[in-house]
């Protein structure tokens, strides 16, 4: 890995760190499998960069995304299929530090009204709740958005509206 | 409700970041893969997530793991600083009966804390100190005179450590003279780090982490906060 590519992955992790780990959060709703997606997408641009030394990405907030958002469409494929038995010990494990770090004073969600809107969110069709997040919480302009999910621009408008109207109606 | 209230009350969501000590962790942990070829890491991994079907957070796999060395046969202080090479900083220990996510190093230092306490003798070259001993080191609820004798150290190492970080922020302010620098190099290359405003304000936000955890007595989380800001600025 050259000098220059460590250097701007480091810069795109403090950067996009804090985004990546929200949008995983509010999809998951769980603290631990938020921080195992979020580490894993930029450990995954990383070996992208060492098996495409002289590809850029143009740009590096929609590669981000679009990998996060396919981590977690695999997490919620991988846990209907159900869990691997394990023995007992494992389990209890597994289940006690999960339940010490998801517990509601843990502070993933920091008031009842936050935690209203992130249900809200998650009743949504899963594209359109992706869009309101990265439009409105993110601040991502349209025309990232749509380079993101690979639709044109003027769809991504009508799926913010629709959107829209759908926290609305989960909300109330 | 209009539309205005509706994205005021998203945006409310925008107040949600992770934990502080885990960005570090995870910071260390991708700069320390970087160019990294296949190593002990790579081989856990694949081994770890062909028994749990990735459907485990790998910390949580390799917290199993470590158990599980420890029924069979336990893990020299050697071994976990190897391992802390090879895996990155957050090996996790998860000792019964408390689950807790905290450094190598931290666990190797509570090892050898325990031993200066208790044991009043540091050896941890000739003897091997092995997880089992940690164990014994971080749960601290054990009913014994010694437990307190084991605070004590614990307590006065972590005041001493926040010190020094105190220490050298103060620095930062006053400005070293070209005299302190040529007789300290290596700590003026440390301030130097901690001059970098992201790092400084992220070792600030560990440095309250750490003061609120010895208030609140969560010795081991505070000595966890103080170790994360030595590694930052290293």
């Amino acid at each position: 890995m050259s000098q220059i590519n460590s250097e701007y992955l480091n810069k795109v992790y403090d950067q996009y760190v804090d985004k990546i780990y929200r949008f995983a959060l509010l999809k998951v709703n769980s603290k631990t499998a938020a921080e195992d997606i979020a580490s894993e997408v930029f450990t995954r641009t990383l070996e992208y960069f060492d098996k495409n030394k002289d590809v850029k990405i143009a740009n590096i907030q929609a590669f981000l995304f679009r990998t996060a958002s396919n981590m977690i469409t695999d997490y919620y494929r991988q846990k209907s299929r159900g869990n691997v038995p394990l023995d007992y010990e494992s389990r209890e494990l597994i289940e006690k530090e999960t339940s010490l770090k998801d517990r509601p004073d843990s502070g993933a969600f920091i008031n009842e009204q936050m935690a209203h809107i992130r249900d809200a969110l998650s009743k949504m069709e899963n594209e359109h709740a992706n869009i309101v997040m990265w439009h409105y919480i993110e601040e991502m302009p349209i025309h990232e958005i749509a380079d993101i999910i690979q639709r044109p621009e003027g769809t991504v408008r009508v799926m913010l509206h629709r959107g829209l109207k759908e926290l609305r109606k989960n909300l109330s | 409700m209009t539309d205005q209230d509706l994205i005021s009350q998203l945006q409310t969501l925008k107040t949600i970041h992770p934990d502080k000590r885990w960005v570090v962790l995870a910071r260390e942990r991708f700069a320390g893969e970087e160019g990294a070829s296949a190593g002990l890491w790579q081989v856990s991994k694949t081994f770890i997530s062909s028994i749990f079907n990735a459907t485990v957070s790998y910390p949580a796999a390799i917290s199993v793991a470590v158990v599980a060395l420890v029924l069979t046969g336990g893990i020299s202080a050697q071994s976990i600083g190897k391992m802390r090479g090879e895996i990155g900083e957050n090996v996790s220990l998860a000792t019964l009966p408390h689950h807790r996510h905290i450094s190598a190093e931290t666990a190797a230092e509570l090892v050898e804390m325990k031993q200066l306490a208790v044991d009043k003798s540091v050896k941890t070259k000739e003897k091997n100190v092995g997880v089992k001993d940690s164990e014994h080191a971080v749960v601290l609820n054990e009913n014994s005179d010694k437990e307190a004798q084991f605070k004590n150290v614990l307590r006065e190492r972590i005041e001493s450590k926040i010190a020094q970080v105190k220490d050298r922020f103060a620095q930062l302010e006053n400005g070293d003279s070209a005299l302190e620098i040529s007789l300290n190099p290596r700590r003026y290359e440390e301030n130097f780090k901690l001059a970098d405003e992201k790092i400084a304000l992220q070792a600030n936000d560990l440095l309250k982490e750490a003061e609120t955890a010895l208030l609140d007595g969560n010795l081991i989380d505070a000595l966890d906060f103080v170790n994360a800001i030595e590694k930052l600025t290293r």
